[in-house]
């Protein structure tokens, strides 16, 4: 998409992040949460008019759920919302999916965000059911939190009150905060731009090539970059939400907590899409019992967590099969390897590096055979590809090693922690500056690379 | 704020960059195509340069006057001859999907002369498509191309046989300025522009294939008038070779019947006016689209991952059809 929805566009932080900031500061506070508000749909509105209208509409009737819910907590009014927002996720997932698979003249597109959106308003009506909410929302805080700009279409998904609860809502915002959300908006969008995009060619080549003709070392190689890039590209959007956040006096929302520094892969999900696992812990594996019903029942409870997981991102096989696959894995950590000491620290680190990219290949690939296919390459002991090409494997190496290099530097903790921890220098101010104009440049002249969450 | 103001004092100097960058004149055009092509994939850098195109925007393309294509050429005196089937490849025809943008085709009514007449000098001979002997065939045998033939470099069994000098961004607006390493009979060389290419080495038979990348680039007459200029210097450096024009292969269906610039429509009508610079005693017009494509035109869905390349093993295809279509000149 060529338009304001894309944080990376020149559309967006040249001009409607720009207007829209101006317009926010010279409001005076009791009207920021309403501008947002508006704003909002009018960022929203570019992805197309039904929805724009859908998601006005769920906004309303979550909104009158919520009243209801207030005024008499019964739980049959609360199952009846869950389970509208829930299935309006789970029809439109399932028409989308339709209309991929058959060639018929029906097209549905997923609206950008659904995904996202409805788990926060499931959230909301949640909190509010548990009376974790203290004051009465109105329409104008609602409405703000259900379709902020800077989370609407690929989230973080905060909850209300991290956003919307006591003085938070006066919306406040500090030169300090201001300039820590530009230098996290400006790191996200290097990412983005400069790691993400480029490192994705890879991923592109290889499919132009096919699966069954890549040598297995391309095969590895493609395998790492997959998974650079879609830790580059939502890490980079995440920081960018988080940045943008702050400069309309949210406080930073953490999505992304050096994942691949974790020592298992239970770990690595609980630091990667961090929001997004705190949802599932929260509203639907801790109300399933979570591990405290036995161990049966807590092996039962992560596997429709993860089931549920994979369908979310994408109603087709392989991502159900991948929410399976990482389910089953961290089963295996949790009551098998945590057996042996030491085992699950010495295997964890394995798992993590190399195993989640293994996993992130069911994750790229829609069809299973295609999947089978490019297992049979990295793993070849079933016969060696088609028409392969022996140079291929040095051919990218030297083409992408340089972003090869960036990534696994910045996978390391210390490293981003330094460059976060020196923002306020001379030499990071002249660097990010750098960093933003190359950017936008890059940006500029590539027709538009969206974010690859975007689809969910 | 120290980046917030950084940022707002170097926003001028940049945006006066971009308006440098995008200075008029027709260099742009290539140099647009030319890092799209350099620094995406591509088939990001096709779409980036139709949609630069087709968003109108394209800054500094010089207007094409409307009869530019239709100007008697010079000619010392004006030979015509029908040349008979069998001799160059028919135009492989597609399906039309009605979505097909028509603004990069020539003008209406334009007739492309069959403007190599006159230009080289015919033999009185007429040689017809056929099989090859063998694979020796291709020893003497110069690939230019785009990233289709880059491919076909790669993953073709005649990689180690003839000579490339390809690239993925490779059209005919930047083919002459272009440096690029020369790979021949295996081996890697460095990088030299087409002439050197051409002085350097001695080839009986040259095959040209690029078009993919300027689809979206105004218009086919302009093209014409490009690849023509191309096929004036080859022919000026080897006197003596076959110089084959290769039709462009056509997109698979899902891109014919949604992109409204990438379509195998507008293909065949760029892969039509090339087809005329055939003359059919020392330059040929090769078609391969009937060994890839579907009855409607379309390149084979199995055969393609992205809808716009041959899959590695696919190329082997390419490679087949040439050996059954080539000019076999009698020696001595």
């Amino acid at each position: 998409m060529n338009n304001i929805l894309v944080f990376s566009n020149w559309q967006f932080l040249g001009v409607f992040l720009p207007v829209f900031l101006i317009a926010f500061y010279l409001v005076p506070g009791r009207y920021r949460n309403a501008l947002l508000f508006a704003g909002s749909v009018v960022f929203y509105a570019a992805g197309g008019l039904l929805p724009t209208v859908l998601l006005i509409a769920l906004t309303i009737v979550n909104y009158l759920a919520g009243c209801a819910l207030w005024e008499s907590g019964e739980r049959k009014k609360f199952c009846a919302i869950v389970s509208l927002d829930a299935g309006v996720l789970v029809v439109c997932k399932v028409l989308a999916l339709l209309s991929q698979e058959q060639e018929t003249a029906f097209s549905f597109a997923l609206p950008v965000g659904l995904s996202f959106y409805l788990f926060k308003m499931i959230s909301w009506q949640a909190d509010l059911f548990r009376g974790e909410i203290r004051n009465r929302p109105t329409f104008v805080q609602a409405a703000a939190y259900f379709t902020m700009f800077p989370q609407v279409t690929q989230g973080p998904i905060m909850r209300y009150r991290d956003g919307f609860a006591g003085r938070l809502s006066r919306r406040k915002v500090t030169p300090a905060l201001f300039e820590d959300g530009l230098v996290l908006l400006t790191i996200g969008f290097a990412m983005k731009t400069l790691l993400a995009d480029r490192i994705g060619i890879l991923w592109n080549e290889i499919s132009k090539i096919g699966y069954e003709s890549i040598s297995t070392p391309l095969a590895w190689l493609g395998a790492y970059g997959y998974s650079f890039q879609l830790f580059y590209d939502f890490w980079g959007y995440s920081l960018m939400a988080a940045g943008i956040g702050m400069m309309l006096g949210f406080p930073f929302v953490e999505n992304f907590a050096h994942p691949y520094a974790a020592g298992s892969i239970g770990e690595f999900y609980r630091r990667w899409h961090a929001t997004l696992g705190r949802w599932f812990r929260d509203y639907i594996y801790i109300p399933l019992g979570g591990s405290r019903r036995g161990t049966a029942r807590t092996i039962f409870n992560l596997l429709i967590v993860w089931a549920l997981t994979g369908f979310w991102h994408g109603g087709t096989l392989n991502y159900v099969v991948w929410g399976i696959v990482l389910g089953l894995l961290i089963v295996s950590e949790k009551y098998l390897l945590s057996r042996r000491e030491g085992l699950l620290r010495a295997v964890g680190r394995i798992h993590v590096l190399v195993a989640i990219p293994l996993t992130w290949v069911i994750f790229a690939i829609p069809k299973m055979a295609d999947i089978g296919t490019y297992f049979a390459r990295l793993f070849p002991f079933f016969g060696s590809g088609e028409a392969v090409n022996s140079g291929d494997f040095l051919k990218y190496l030297g083409i992408y090693w340089p972003f090869f290099a960036a990534s696994a530097a910045l996978c390391v903790p210390a490293v981003f922690k330094t460059l976060v921890r020196c923002r306020r220098k001379p030499w990071m101010t002249a660097l990010l500056t750098v960093l933003f104009w190359v950017s936008m440049y890059y940006s500029i002249h590539s027709a538009g690379n969206r974010f690859m969450y975007f689809s969910y | 704020m120290p980046l917030l103001a950084a940022l707002l004092i170097t926003a001028v100097p940049f945006l006066l960059f971009l308006h440098a960058k995008s200075a008029p004149g027709p260099e742009s055009a290539e140099e647009l195509a030319d890092q799209q092509g350099d620094s995406t994939a591509e088939a990001a850098g096709e779409e980036s340069a139709s949609s630069a195109a087709s968003a109108d925007a394209l800054p500094g393309f010089e207007e094409i006057p409307e009869d530019a294509g239709s100007q008697p050429q010079e000619e010392t005196e004006p030979v015509t001859y029908e040349i008979p089937d069998g001799v160059n490849s028919k135009v492989a025809p597609a399906t039309d999907y009605g979505n097909t943008n028509t603004a990069y085709q020539a003008p209406a009514g334009t007739v492309f002369e069959t403007a190599t007449s006159g230009m080289f000098a015919p033999d009185g001979t007429y040689y017809y498509l056929q099989s090859v002997p063998d694979d020796s065939y291709f020893s003497d045998a110069l690939f230019i191309g785009d990233s289709r033939t880059d491919g076909f470099r790669d993953y073709s069994s005649l990689k180690d046989i003839a000579s490339f000098w390809a690239k993925e961004s490779l059209s005919v607006y930047n083919v002459l300025d272009k440096s690029l390493p020369l790979y021949t009979h295996g081996v890697w060389e460095d990088e030299q522009t087409l002439q050197e290419v051409l002085d350097n080495h001695s080839y009986g038979k040259i095959y040209v294939s690029m078009g993919i990348n300027e689809i979206g680039m105004p218009t086919t007459v302009n093209y014409v008038e490009k690849y023509k200029a191309l096929l004036e210097r080859i022919r000026q450096a080897e006197p003596d070779a076959i110089l084959y024009i290769e039709g462009n292969m056509h997109v698979s269906k899902a891109f014919s019947s949604s992109d409204p610039v990438t379509n195998n429509v507008n293909l065949v009508e760029r892969n039509a006016a090339i087809a005329t610079l055939a003359n059919g005693r020392d330059i040929f017009y090769l078609d391969m689209n009937p060994a890839v494509c579907d009855e409607n035109g379309d390149l084979r869905e199995e055969l393609t991952g992205d809808g716009v390349h041959l899959k590695a093993s696919a190329y082997e295809l390419w490679a087949d059809f040439l050996r059954q279509n080539a000019i076999v000149k009698e020696t001595g």
